[in-house]
């Protein structure tokens, strides 16, 4: 059900070999009930469905149409249906996101690792196969670090699953050693990590939580200060100088506010560099100082999906900020399809200040290197 | 100005738009509780096809279908920002023909 029209794809945009690093998958729980290998979790999900997460606001609040910005485009159950969807977009290599960004605020742990175990085997059955140029990132259980390195070892062997899925959000922070252990099979496997915004928001136990009223704080404020504080932990508790082959691709976090937190975070850094020693994983390998600036580590581990672009009203102002983020490096194309908040490729030709070079770089080179595709 | 003859008003159905062009430019007709609105045909944010919005009769408004701007019939204005606007065109039955004046 597709409650909004799509804006058409012209010729020349679909002529152009295109990689989308966040093309979601509408799989339902019900759809992962046969894959669920669990007697017990299978018998509570097909009671319950979807367990209750802790999501307080909803995008229907904000839009005339109804439902909650999920399927404005669409929708996509397996791999057929994503061969549909990206014709219409006018995407040629599509990373398939799992669609369930609701998982990690709900409460059970059991029931959401087993779902994560669900999805993946229900990608490897029902969307891969279906053609050769579609990809996909693996769900990973985020809240439990052991049980995300034993997922990734699980599938990381499989043709066409090239990353690791989780989220930025109201969770642990990633620079937390205990993820040491997933870092350590990610690099193991050359794949990247991904995070992508997810159903938790902002919590509603502080007063900022408590005080945010609109979808445009919530989704398109909070999501962005999730994704800056998950970008600036893991680089200043040392992820990088222990994981100096570690890349991380942050999706629906926003791109332009890199130049702000690149020359922040140095300039705090340069003049109060004394915590990091005390960071646990900088102390235990015995570095005093990151070996690189935190912006150095921001532009060469880090690769950020398009989606929401944002574009300023002056395009020569989007030609400086293409530069001051080093899109050439940093920026991989997404869509976001089926949601609410979608792009489609046409900004990347219709913006002047985008080059040939910069043009590729973005549509597909950067993607390519990232996951590691052929 | 000249008066143009757009058709016979059961050609527009009530609650929704129908895209016609008036001397080269492209224009979106609507019909609502009775009344005729028309309003330039391309959205100014990406250029939709306003005539393929969704019609709120209450709010006498249409949304583009593309991204879901919304814009008041009668004023063309954009209800989020009122300095934005589509332009507006005189338009109505007259003689039993829908007429529209550019």
């Amino acid at each position: 059900m597709s409650i909004v029209d799509l804006e058409p794809v012209p010729e020349r945009v679909r002529e152009e070999t295109i990689v989308d690093v966040d093309f979601h998958l509408n799989v339902t729980v019900e759809e992962l009930l046969p894959y669920v290998d669990d007697d017990v979790v299978r018998a509570k999900l097909e009671k319950v469905g979807h367990p209750p997460g802790t999501q307080h606001w909803t995008g229907a609040y904000a839009t005339k149409g109804e439902g909650r910005g999920l399927s404005s485009q669409g929708e996509a159950h397996d791999g057929d249906d994503i061969l549909e969807a990206i014709e219409q977009v006018g995407v040629d290599v599509p990373v398939v996101t799992s669609g369930l960004n609701y998982l990690p605020s709900t409460q059970n742990p059991l029931l959401k690792t087993t779902l994560c175990r669900a999805y993946n085997d229900y990608v490897l059955e029902n969307v891969l196969p279906a053609g050769d140029q579609i990809y996909a990132q693996a769900m990973i259980p985020q809240w439990d670090p052991e049980a995300a390195a034993a997922e990734v070892e699980r599938v990381a062997g499989a043709d066409r699953i090239v990353g690791a899925y989780g989220w930025f959000g109201p969770y642990r922070l990633l620079g937390d050693p205990a993820y040491d252990r997933l870092f350590e099979v990610l690099v193991a496997n050359d794949m990247p990590l991904a995070l992508h915004g997810s159903g938790g928001y902002w919590p509603r136990y502080d007063p900022i939580g408590e005080g945010l009223r609109t979808w445009t704080e919530i989704l398109g404020m909070g999501w962005p200060m999730h994704a800056m504080m998950f970008v600036s932990n893991l680089i200043m508790t040392g992820t990088f100088d222990k994981f100096p082959s570690l890349q991380v691709l942050v999706q629906e976090g926003g791109v332009n506010w890199l130049p702000f937190a690149a020359y922040r975070l140095d300039e705090f850094y340069q003049d109060h560099p004394e915590d990091v020693q005390i960071t646990e994983r900088m102390h235990d390998i015995g570095e005093v100082y990151l070996d690189r600036l935190p912006s150095e580590y921001l532009f060469e581990h880090f690769t950020f999906a398009t989606q929401p672009i944002a574009l300023p009203p002056k395009a020569s102002h989007f030609g400086s900020l293409l530069e001051m983020c080093h899109a050439e490096d940093t920026l991989a194309f997404s869509s976001d399809w089926p949601h609410h908040t979608f792009d489609v490729p046409n900004w990347v030709f219709e913006q002047s200040y985008v080059t040939e070079e910069v043009r590729a770089r973005i549509l597909r080179e950067n993607a390519l290197d990232l996951f590691g595709i052929e | 100005m000249t008066r143009h003859v757009l058709g016979d008003p059961s050609e527009f159905p009530e609650g929704t738009g129908v895209g016609v062009e008036v001397d080269g430019l492209p224009i979106a007709v609507y019909r609502v509780d009775g009344e005729f609105y028309a309003l330039s045909n391309r959205c100014p944010h990406k250029g939709g096809p306003m005539f393929e919005g969704t019609v709120d009769a209450e709010a006498c408004s249409v949304q583009c279908p593309w991204h879901g701007w919304e814009w008041d019939l009668a004023s063309g204005r954009f209800v989020v920002d009122e300095r934005q606007r589509l332009r507006t065109f005189d338009v109505g039955v007259e003689g039993g023909s829908v007429v529209l004046d550019l």
